[in-house]
């Protein structure tokens, strides 16, 4: 076990480099394509100089 | 296993659970204790666009081996669990700090949770995340009282 140089802060968070992708699950598929779509209606907001964020 | 342990700043000054979390960031776990039990949590970081990250979240179904975010848990611990949830953006904002993170609940009874937890919370997110919500008309920066349909996130 290696422990990460903190900012600030408490352990919380252990790494499993053996973790399922759960951004491979349909349930990840159906979120990012209803954000997509959300994004495509609405834009996103306009960054720190005004411009409109891609 | 070769694990680490990732330390990081206590935002949101709330009890919290443990976090299990991919090498890459992208992906996390935890369980939910209640009196409805031990329950299986995934949070993971989608990217959508430039920079632009989806955040998905549900319980964990081992039928369908897929997450579900369709009924409510009411494990009794919805702020813990919203308080690790906000600790998983920490942890991955930490690794991306240009990442902007698209946040909307699976039901408008759902996103006005996140929006009332956000409001509470107010002050200490601030200190370094940027919030915007969007209205039913436009983005703008967050506001107590004001009602969003979505909310997008990043590193100050």
């Amino acid at each position: 076990m290696r422990i990460i140089t903190p900012k600030k802060g408490e352990p919380l968070m252990t790494i499993d480099p053996n973790m399922p992708d759960l951004n491979r699950t349909e349930f990840a598929r159906k979120k990012a394509d209803r954000a997509r779509a959300f994004i495509a209606k609405h834009g996103l907001p306009k960054d720190k100089k005004g411009n409109k964020r891609k | 296993m070769d694990n680490f342990v990732i330390l990081f700043q206590p935002h949101m000054n709330l009890p919290k659970y443990p976090v299990i979390v991919s090498d890459d960031l992208h992906v996390f776990e935890f369980f939910s204790e209640g009196p409805r039990g031990h329950i299986k949590k995934g949070v993971f970081y989608t990217l959508i666009g430039n920079d632009l990250y989806n955040l998905g979240f549900g319980d964990w179904v081992e039928t369908s081996q897929d997450l579900d975010d369709s009924s409510r848990t009411n494990n009794g611990d919805p702020d813990k669990v919203l308080a690790t949830v906000a600790s998983t953006a920490i942890a991955f904002t930490n690794r991306f700090p240009a990442a902007r993170i698209f946040i909307e609940g699976s039901t408008a009874a759902r996103t006005r949770l996140y929006q009332i937890s956000i409001g509470f919370n107010l002050e200490e997110i601030s200190e370094d995340f940027d919030i915007q919500g969007f209205t039913s008309e436009e983005w703008e920066t967050f506001r107590r009282g004001r009602n969003y349909k979505a909310f997008l996130i990043s590193r100050k």
